[in-house]
């Protein structure tokens, strides 16, 4: 639309000019790996010293205990006064001191503190701790078992080349699913069994490679989002949805005629604990042009999708219940002014029921709606201000509504990083 | 084991088009666009491995950054607005400015959408997938963002079309 701005006269790109750029980007790149070293080099001799006078950046983390088995939390606060927002620390980044508490269900004998130069990331996911760390040029995976307060690394995948970078982390059961990058930019994504101590390769469509996914709660499955070759910088990626049975090895690709429109593009969502239903989210049809995305659930026994309805807008993360038959997202309701709200839908209804507001007008918030395995229990984050249905209470925070009973309680277990003060006045 | 295709050499003459285009729609001159295009191919070579998989977008956001910040720059230096600017009309002179104002006044993540989608014309699957959010938010942005164009440019035939 902005085309009578363009350059009539736009210089054409060359040679020496893309020669130039690779060699500039190379010297910068070098430059930087300088400064890494030289500052590494200063934090192995005063080690000591930088942390006394912390004079280094420091950044606090807290893997919260969450509300559901399955929920994660992960949450980086820097400490008061810091002046910039924390980021995981990377391999080219300066060393970080982290100071943090791995909650392990509140108990004392698996509560630790933690410093660490090197963590990256933190996730919590039921009786596992997972964090990865950087060293070098490759990253190291590390679990902890909360039941026993025991720490151990994951051995690289075969063939036993070091991950540059781990990404796509997700468990389900005791079967931690992960994305290997290698420094020649291949990889693989990898399903290990952490009791069983057994490592799977997740097949792949070659014209699809892996953009993202998840294990299916009870660890059997790994539904993912596949992604084909941009054919112009203005289309978009076509996308399709798989499922990876890892006891019979077998990769299924779910169809693109989606709810009566041909060749349609989707991304994963979930998928239900015997592999049977997959939630999956697609852009709308041409008849939905205010849409922003429509959900079906899947049914891989008898090939059908049917429709998950929803307000035009939905925003934030989608959840489908560990028996397939529950979905809960995030939605702006139709009426005008209002702000974003949590929905519950159960499959064979012809409508999805409102639960709870859970930010306000204008805001981009994802309200992390989640829904317990028989769909029984709604799980959001409300920010503060926002008017909660069923309770009084406006400070925000995690809540959980009770479908049967209609009850609303605050998870007091999610407010230990969060800020559930409301603004003065 | 899978393979990203595709190396920066091979897209590097649609990547610097592409950045060129959404600079030169931004600042107006020919001169500073070629230096934006080529300061956002450096970044988008140096993290090449990273984000590869979605270097349109990631090239376009940084082109988009560097002309907006660029044009904060020379707004605090006494020289005229139209300094350096091409064989440009009055009416599209006057159309940048409100546009880099407008642009400017966004919150950040509203720009980025709008810079990415509308600028750049970057799908919509791409913009989320550089900005790391889903295909809604990037609507719901986009759509709070043009909003919010149309109230600051009123009626114009660059935004007739959305």
């Amino acid at each position: 639309m902005f085309e009578d701005l363009d350059d009539p006269q736009a210089p054409a790109p060359s040679h020496q000019l893309r020669d130039t750029v690779v060699r500039i980007a190379a010297h910068r790149r070098m430059r930087r790996r300088l400064v890494v070293a030289a500052v590494a080099a200063v934090a192995v001799a005063v080690p000591v010293a930088l942390v006394a006078t912390r004079s280094a950046p420091e950044r606090h983390f807290s893997v919260s205990s969450a509300s559901d088995n399955r929920s994660t939390s992960t949450t980086r606060a820097p400490r008061a006064g810091s002046a910039k927002r924390a980021t995981p620390a990377g391999r080219s980044a300066p060393p970080t001191t982290w100071n943090g508490v791995l909650h392990c269900d509140a108990r004392p004998l698996a509560t630790r503190q933690l410093t660490d130069k090197t963590l990256v990331s933190a996730q919590r996911f039921g009786r596992w701790i997972v964090t990865t760390h950087g060293a070098g040029d490759h990253q190291t995976l590390n679990v902890q078992d909360c039941s026993t307060n025991k720490s151990r690394g994951v051995p690289a995948p075969p063939p036993g080349r070091l991950c540059s970078e781990y990404g796509s982390l997700d468990m389900g059961a005791d079967v931690l699913l992960y994305r290997c990058s290698y420094a020649d930019g291949t990889h693989q994504v990898i399903a290990n069994d952490l009791t069983k101590n057994t490592v799977t390769p997740v097949t792949e469509a070659p014209d699809r490679p892996w953009r993202s996914g998840s294990m299916a709660p009870g660890g059997a499955f790994v539904v993912f989002t596949g992604a084909g070759a941009v054919s112009a910088p203005s289309a978009p990626a076509p996308t399709d949805v798989f499922v990876f049975n890892l006891g019979a090895k077998t990769l299924d690709r779910l169809p693109r005629d989606i709810g009566g429109v041909a060749d349609r593009s989707s991304t994963s969502a979930g998928i239900s604990i015997d592999g049977r239903t997959v939630l999956v989210s697609t852009p709308p049809p041409p008849s939905r042009p205010d849409a922003t995305e429509e959900l079906y659930l899947f049914d891989r026994t008898t090939r059908q999708y049917s429709v998950v309805p929803t307000p035009d807008l939905v925003t934030g993360a989608v959840a489908l219940s560990g028996d397939g038959r529950h979905v809960g997202f995030q939605a702006v309701p139709p009426t005008a002014g209002q702000g974003a709200a949590a929905y519950a839908f159960d499959f064979g209804d012809n409508d999805s029921a409102f639960v709870s507001l859970c930010a306000g007008p204008g805001s981009d918030a994802d309200c992390a709606v989640h829904i317990s395995e028989d769909g029984g229990t709604v799980t959001f984050t409300a920010q503060p201000c926002v008017s909660v249905t069923g309770t009084s209470d406006r400070t925000g925070c995690t809540y959980t509504f009770d479908r049967a009973k209609g009850a609303i309680h605050k998870d007091a277990d999610a407010t230990d990083t969060r800020d559930c003060t409301p603004p003065a006045g | 084991m899978a393979a990203d295709a595709g190396t920066f050499e091979e897209r590097f003459d649609d990547l610097y088009r592409l950045a060129y285009r959404v600079a030169f729609r931004v600042v107006g001159s020919r001169e500073e666009a070629e230096d934006i295009a080529q300061e956002s191919l450096v970044k988008t070579c140096m993290s090449w491995r990273r984000v590869a998989a979605y270097a349109e977008a990631f090239t376009a956001k940084v082109a988009g950054g560097r002309a907006i910040d660029s044009w904060r720059r020379q707004r605090r230096r006494p020289e005229p607005e139209t300094a350096g600017v091409t064989a440009d009309t009055v009416d599209r002179v006057g159309v940048r400015l409100e546009l880099r104002e407008a642009l400017a006044q966004l919150p950040r993540r509203q720009r980025e959408v709008v810079v990415l989608r509308y600028l750049a014309d970057v799908s919509e699957a791409d913009v989320a997938a550089a900005l790391g959010c889903s295909a809604g938010t990037v609507k719901q942005h986009a759509s709070r963002g043009l909003d919010a164009l149309r109230a600051r440019l009123g009626p114009t035939r660059f935004l007739e079309s959305v």
